[in-house]
């Protein structure tokens, strides 16, 4: 399979344990960031770059991991297209597959350890959905009007954030952008 | 705080126990139990904006988290343990809460809720990251 996994810096290492595991599975990794623990920068940067990625059908499935999980998989869901569960189970994660079709599974990197978040992972990419729940996937689906993909949408923001306007005027590092083309 | 909805799934075996623990317990503005949680869950996207906060119990936390956080200003948090049900309103400023009566324990559902309550959030840095989440339906629109 074909598989978008990104993250914000304290998610990082283990998104890197995950790439690890998946790879050595056989799958085709599109590692969207962040690339360090050390760089601040923001969860939703990394999980629209999944979730457009899933949403334009460029890769079959996406994972999505930050501090708890929270800020991540909302930034996940806020794109059309997109289903995305937040889990710390296995099986809520295999619920989500064959109740709800969901596309992105996300965690709390800082939550659920290595161990749980690669059995996470397994229960999502093994589990078929099994046609349940139409009309509220429908709803779901319906739910924003269009999937915007415009790669600048948070420009201004992270030029905002790099100048010290969310930070009381202390400038911060560049923002490691994904490293992938929409 | 007579702002929070609660909607409990009428499928939870002890619905009515956790109402009137919550009614007891806390201070919220309604407590209500659900027949259809996937009805009561558009419902709520299409009146949220009566209530600050939003709390939900049904089995898994995934429906109400895939619908609820495809709307402007709504930062939804599916919930399992005590540390992140505290980060998810001091970092994130949830507004809308899902708990799984299937994963957590009636006793680990009060204190969830309990330690979200309590926690406020702390802005700061944090507005970058909710304001990337705005935008992101906002242009959509």
């Amino acid at each position: 399979m074909k598989i978008a996994i990104g993250c914000d810096h304290p998610a990082f290492i283990r998104k890197q344990d995950i790439i690890e595991y998946l790879k050595g599975l056989g799958h085709e990794i599109i590692d969207c960031g962040t690339y360090n623990s050390t760089i601040r920068t923001h969860y939703p940067i990394y999980g629209r770059e999944v979730a457009i990625l899933v949403a334009e059908k460029k890769v079959d499935f996406g994972i999505a991991i930050c501090g708890t999980g929270v800020g991540i998989s909302n930034s996940v869901n806020k794109v059309k297209g997109v289903r995305c569960a937040l889990v710390r189970d296995p099986l809520t994660a295999k619920i989500a597959r064959e109740r709800y079709d969901v596309n992105v599974i996300s965690f709390g990197g800082r939550i659920v350890g290595t161990g749980v978040g690669i059995m996470i992972v397994d229960a999502a990419l093994k589990t078929k959905y099994l046609g349940e729940n139409k009309q509220f996937i429908n709803e779901v689906n319906q739910k924003i009007d269009h999937l915007n993909t415009d790669q600048h949408l948070f420009d201004k923001i992270i030029k905002n954030w790099e100048d010290g306007k969310y930070t009381e005027g202390v400038k911060q590092a560049d923002v490691l952008m994904p490293r992938v083309k929409i | 705080m007579k702002d929070i909805l609660v909607v409990i799934d009428k499928k939870y075996l002890l619905h009515k126990e956790l109402q009137n623990q919550i009614k007891t317990k806390f201070d919220f503005g309604d407590v209500e139990l659900s027949n259809n949680i996937h009805e009561s869950i558009i419902k709520i996207g299409e009146n949220h904006s009566n209530y600050k906060t939003i709390i939900i119990i049904d089995d898994y936390a995934v429906a109400p988290f895939l619908y609820l956080s495809k709307i402007e200003n709504m930062v939804v948090a599916s919930i399992y343990d005590e540390h992140s049900s505290f980060m998810t309103a001091f970092h994130n400023n949830a507004n809308v809460l899902c708990l799984a009566y299937e994963i957590s324990g009636f006793e680990l559902l009060i204190s969830l809720i309990e330690s979200f309550i309590r926690s406020t959030f702390e802005g700061g840095r944090h507005y970058a990251r909710l304001d990337m989440l705005n935008l992101e339906l906002k242009e959509a629109e």
